[in-house]
């Protein structure tokens, strides 16, 4: 950690900027000085997952980020969540520099500067719908009953008043990833990261997630990165940046030419 | 953390509730061993410290001279002495009692000593007073009294006692036996059965207490006069002006003979105390092995939970929990365990303590003639103790997993289809390490036994287990490797996939073979120091007790000092041509180098024609002789460790009139009687130190003599008064064994619980795996495996696994066995134990603890083959 914390910080207008991030598995991140190595870092096979990847995103920009399965997406949404560390390269992500944080300050800023939304939802099964939202308000060290009364105003807001006190297992896809998403907008995060929010749904309840999300950075001004697959959800964005081995290969205005039928 | 707690890890526990309750199981019976034992000895210790305080009453200094007591001549000097405020002489004789008259004598007669038991149920203490010096002391509260107490109403309270029969009974005693004034109650305590006259009752609240409650006050002379104590006192007590305390002791050492001991009331329950620490440390030592092995199981279910949950622990670190919140709520699961099993346990503890009591007592009684306690004293230190031990123990157990939780990087977790690879780095490392702590627990012991720090031993011994527990992991490795090719042969494929899980999750199985390691270990090893030391005992007994009939008055085992076997019964016994020589012994506890031992006389002359004494080196016989004629003495190997002392060397004795005589010690002989140590010398010199009683004959038998008409005459010898136990050879024999074996089984019963939880841990583990494994399972079912192959499979695994941990526990059993029986016992109790090693030793513990494995696999292997698996396809 040498220098200022915002030394080479980029302007406040942009949300994210990456510059020649590189994200290998199997080597030592940066920072590793400070920080405990991965558990896994030692046991998977050498692989470049981000092979120098460089972009700015503006705050309150609608970003999808799309290419084919193993192209590094995902890879490239957890350096900017702050779940995964890059190799080389700077990450500077809601004025801070991700390389620069420690594990504690990494994981604040998970908590108060990043709201995520996983494919696989990634519920806690032994909790109710409105405690699965209220958690991260929970361990930012806000009381119980408070949280959970958050929890169910964000929950009505998604369509799910009514099932609050539900458990995962008794949830359909779509209202699972509606739970997540309440959850991740419970600490009202400037930055909404999205991880294949409609993988696992059907049409109908897919379209009423992206609805939400837009609605969210129409509303709230809130920046919102999109990892996906789908046309539909890619077409709800503004810019469509594209990604091929690690690398960028495209980045353009929507609307995002789709293809004659 | 408190919502956390209750979000994250209570549900959790709920949902796994067998899980859960095995593990506080496994706690509360750690945590309720120990406080059992804790309880059983302080409340042991106590009974007899309170009995000092209350027949102390206010006296702050006392005067005491062994069980040869003081000559009473000593009484006026002492009152005398400047700075004394009051004095008051007493004899004090520990007796047996029944209420009525005495007892026929065909029960006494019996061989088995202990039949006295059945005729006099109760054991008193007798403590004879002085009338007029009593009211200083005010520790007589009696009942019917104008102003109810001694000091009020003066001499003329215990006037009533001038009747040399009368006695004052506690209240306590007379509600047991439904005794009023006017009723009789004989007492027992050297052959002669006294009957006594209650009448008045002791009201004061400490005396009900005291000696369990068995308090009877009689007239000194009277005391002296029934129980051969005549011109002899066992104590002065003592008000001295508290100022000026220690002056006044100084002075009275000064002036009195050289025997007397002048010590205050507490420091004689202290020299108790020091004299059963050694036993005391080492139940409790061994009463921690079940939390010891508790902590495994803690470890190895909040492994478990790590294991299980390594997803949900991604997810909250990847929204927002830090490493330190995630160690904590970890670490917040085990310090659950000994919260609430601890809780438990103490409940648990307080029902298993009176039982423990029973033993402890019995032991204290049988080896240090401390009085048999019977009423449970809960302490709040004790409580305390073993909660906070039972916490402590928890959270350090939780630690290891909760670390391991806290290093889970969220990326792994929640990345597509991550999983983590079985994975055996570090066991290199494990191994290494638990080879530098047996190298550790080597060069302790040798330290321990060079430099007699007894406590060292234990340090080694833990060593030793800790040593076994980092080795666990590479000997699992390693025996899976030798096994697996063999399993598969003759197990076949479910074999073959037993072997292959076991290698897959061996961090978690390891854990659960460390526990299995430390109980097999700890009961391989106490099997084979109480097995070598029995044969030990054994030999000794059969080599030293070479008597064909031993000779006692009834209740003498009680009271050293107050047994006489009057002259004329010795000379005649030496005169019946039957009877080939007569070994008079007479034995006195004294106090040498602040700890309490015993002296005894016996025939040297008798001893070198008949005995067999085992020496450290010499010719016994030569040694004897020479003992005999030089005025020596010889030292038992415990008296020899504790004050350090060799063949050559000179101890200072003062005999009963006060001289110090320096005697040399010819030689060192071995003797398992008490750890207390003793001194013997010819009757003839302890005759001229002390006196010339005889408490006990060992009669050597003519050849061809018959023993039943040998006892016969002996009976006619001593009259119809006199109740004596008559013991042949084999049943003292059989009777010292019997007490070796009393002193053991509560030993043996501490292991058999720590198994237990280690049994509890193969079940907890195997039905986690199993719970695990569903997934592969389901799949195994799904491509035709029956329901028997699964369960096979699961029992496999679980019969490897107890021979794993039995196998590694046989080893670390005999390395814990060199150091209890070379580094502990040697330093404890300076005995030389000849180890010798059964094999059955190992074969048992070997397969007891692969069937209770197996034994504890069923259910798991049930779940399997079950509805689990049904479950998991339908996932699939």
């Amino acid at each position: 950690m040498s220098g200022r914390p915002d030394a080479g910080a980029p302007p406040a207008h942009v949300a994210i900027r990456l510059t020649d991030v590189v994200k290998e598995y199997g080597a030592g991140p940066v920072g590793d000085r400070d920080r405990r190595k991965p558990a896994d870092s030692a046991e998977t096979p050498f692989v470049r997952a981000l092979a120098g990847v460089s972009f700015d995103i503006e705050a309150g920009e609608r970003v999808a980020i799309v290419g084919p399965s193993g192209s590094g997406k995902s890879t490239l949404l957890h350096v900017i969540a702050g779940i995964d560390v890059p190799t080389s390269g700077e990450a500077w992500v809601a004025g801070r520099a991700l390389a620069r944080l420690g594990d504690d300050a990494l994981t604040r800023h998970r908590r108060d500067a990043v709201g995520m939304v996983f494919q696989s939802f990634h519920l806690l099964p032994t909790l109710a719908a409105r405690e699965n939202v209220a958690l991260p308000a929970l361990l930012a060290g806000s009381g119980e009953r408070a949280a959970l009364a958050r929890a169910d105003e964000l929950l009505g807001e998604v369509g799910l008043g009514e099932r609050r006190r539900a458990m995962p297992h008794t949830l359909s896809g779509g209202e699972m990833q509606r739970v997540a998403l309440a959850r991740a907008l419970i600490r009202e995060p400037r930055l909404l990261l999205a991880d294949e929010p409609t993988g696992n749904l059907d049409s109908r309840a897919s379209g009423r997630v992206l609805e939400m999300i837009v609605e969210l950075s129409r509303v709230h001004g809130t920046t919102v990165v999109m990892v996906t697959h789908s046309r539909e959800a890619a077409a709800m964005a503004e810019r469509v940046i594209e990604i091929r081995d690690g690398a960028v290969t495209g980045d353009r205005r929507a609307p995002y030419p789709t293809p004659a039928p | 953390m408190t919502a956390a707690f209750r979000w994250i890890i209570a549900r959790h526990l709920a949902r796994e509730r067998l899980r859960t309750l095995l593990t506080l199981a496994g706690v509360a019976l750690g945590v309720g061993v120990f406080v059992s034992v804790r309880l059983a000895s302080t409340s042991a210790l106590a009974s007899f410290t309170d009995t000092v305080d209350a027949v102390a009453g206010r006296a702050n200094l006392e005067l005491s001279g062994g069980s040869e007591g003081i000559d009473e001549r000593a009484f006026p000097l002492a009152r005398g002495t400047a700075g004394v405020i009051a004095a008051a002489p007493i004899v004090q004789i520990d007796a047996l009692a029944r209420p009525g008259g005495p007892a026929s004598r065909r029960a006494s007669d019996d061989p088995d000593a202990m039949r006295a038991r059945v005729s006099y149920p109760d054991q008193v203490l007798v403590l004879g007073v002085d009338v007029f010096s009593e009211a200083a002391f005010e520790r007589f509260r009696l009942w019917g009294d104008a102003d109810s107490a001694t000091a009020g109403a003066g001499p003329a309270a215990l006037e009533f006692l001038n009747d040399p029969r009368a006695a004052a009974i506690t209240r306590a005693l007379a509600t047991r036996h439904g005794l009023a004034p006017g009723d009789s109650l004989t007492v027992l305590s050297s052959g002669l059965p006294v009957v006594l006259i209650v009448r008045r009752v002791i009201e004061s609240q400490a005396l009900q207490q005291a000696y369990g409650g068995n308090v009877v006050i009689v007239d000194l002379a009277a005391a002296q006069q029934h129980f051969n104590r005549l011109g002899r006192l066992d104590r002065i007590d003592l008000v001295v002006d508290p100022a000026r305390r220690d002056a006044v002791a100084a002075e009275l050492t000064r002036r009195l003979p050289a025997g007397v001991t002048v010590e205050t009331p507490r420091g004689r329950s202290r020299q108790v105390e020091n004299m059963v620490r050694a036993f005391q440390l080492n139940l409790t030592a061994l009463s921690f092995i079940a939390l010891f092995v508790a902590s495994f199981l803690i470890l190895n279910t909040v492994s478990m939970s790590v294991t299980r949950r390594r997803r949900e622990i991604g997810i909250v670190r990847a929204l927002g929990m830090t490493r330190a919140d995630v160690a904590a709520l970890f670490v917040s699961e085990g310090v659950f365990f000994g919260v609430i099993g601890g809780a438990i346990g103490l409940v648990l503890g307080t029902l298993l303590a009176r039982t423990t009591l029973g033993a402890v007592s019995q032991t204290l009684n049988d080896l240090y003639l401390v009085y048999h306690a019977q009423t449970l004293r809960p302490d709040v230190a004790s409580y305390v103790i073993a909660y906070v031990l039972g916490v402590l123990v928890s959270l350090a157990a939780a630690l290891v997993p909760a670390l391991e939780a806290a290093a889970t990087p969220p990326a792994s977790t929640v990345r597509q289809g991550a999983f983590t690879p079985p994975s055996h780095r570090g066991f290199g490392r494990w191994t290494l390490l638990g080879a530098m702590l047996l190298g550790a627990a080597a060069l302790v012991a040798v330290w321990t036994v060079s430099t007699h720090r007894p406590w060292g031993g234990f340090v080694s011994a833990a060593l030793v287990l800790a040593a076994g527990s980092a080795l666990a992991p590479g000997f699992t490795l390693a025996i899976e490797s030798a096994v697996a090719p063999l399993a598969r042969r003759l197990g076949g494929i479910e074999a073959a996939l037993a072997t292959g899980f076991l290698r897959a999750s061996v961090a978690r199985t390891s854990v659960v073979v460390a526990a299995l390691m430390v109980s097999v270990g700890m009961w391989v090893a106490l099997s084979i120091m109480v097995g070598s030391f029995r044969r030990t005992v054994d030999t000794w007994i059969q080599q030293s007790v070479r008597g064909d009939l031993y000779v006692e008055p009834a209740g003498h085992r009680l009271n050293l000092s107050s047994t006489v076997l009057s002259a004329s019964l010795v000379d005649s016994l030496r005169r019946t041509p039957a009877i080939a020589a007569v070994d008079t012994y007479r034995g006195s506890r004294i106090t040498y180098g602040g700890r309490p031992a015993f002296v005894a006389g016996i025939d040297f002359e008798v001893q070198r024609r008949f005995g067999r004494l085992s020496f450290t080196r010499g010719d016994p016989r030569e040694l004897l002789a020479r003992a005999r004629s030089r005025d020596e003495v010889i030292a038992s190997e415990s008296f020899a460790h504790h004050h350090r002392v060799a063949p050559g060397d000179s101890i200072a004795l003062a005999g009963a009139d006060g001289r110090v005589r320096r005697l040399r010690v010819a030689g060192v002989f071995y003797d398992y009687s008490s750890d207390a140590g003793i001194v013997m010398m010819d009757r003839g010199l302890y005759a001229r130190m002390w006196s010339d009683r005889t408490e006990s004959l060992a009669l050597y038998l003519a050849p061809g003599a018959d023993a039943d008409a040998v006892r016969a005459r002996l009976v006619l010898l001593a009259g119809p008064d006199l109740l004596l136990s008559i013991t042949p050879n084999r049943a003292l024999r059989t009777r010292v064994l019997e007490v070796f074996d009393q002193t053991f089984r509560i030993t043996y019963a501490l292991q058999a619980i720590a198994i237990l939880v280690a049994v509890l841990g193969v079940f907890g583990t195997l039905t986690a795996l199993v719970l695990q494994r569903r997934r592969e399972i389901g799949i195994l079912r799904a491509t035709g495996a029956l329901r028997s192959q699964v369960m096979k499979m699961v029992l496999v695994e679980s019969g490897l696994l107890g021979l794993i941990g039995a196998l590694l526990g046989a080893i670390a059993g005999v390395l814990l066995a060199l150091v209890l029986v070379h580094v502990i016992n040697t330093q404890y109790f300076g005995w030389t134990i000849r180890m010798a090693i059964d094999p059955w030793v190992f074969v048992s513990a070997v397969f007891a603890m692969a069937a209770a494995a197996m034994l504890a696999g069923i259910g798991p292997a049930r779940l399997a083959a079950g509805r689990l698996a049904a479950e998991a396809v339908r996932a699939e």
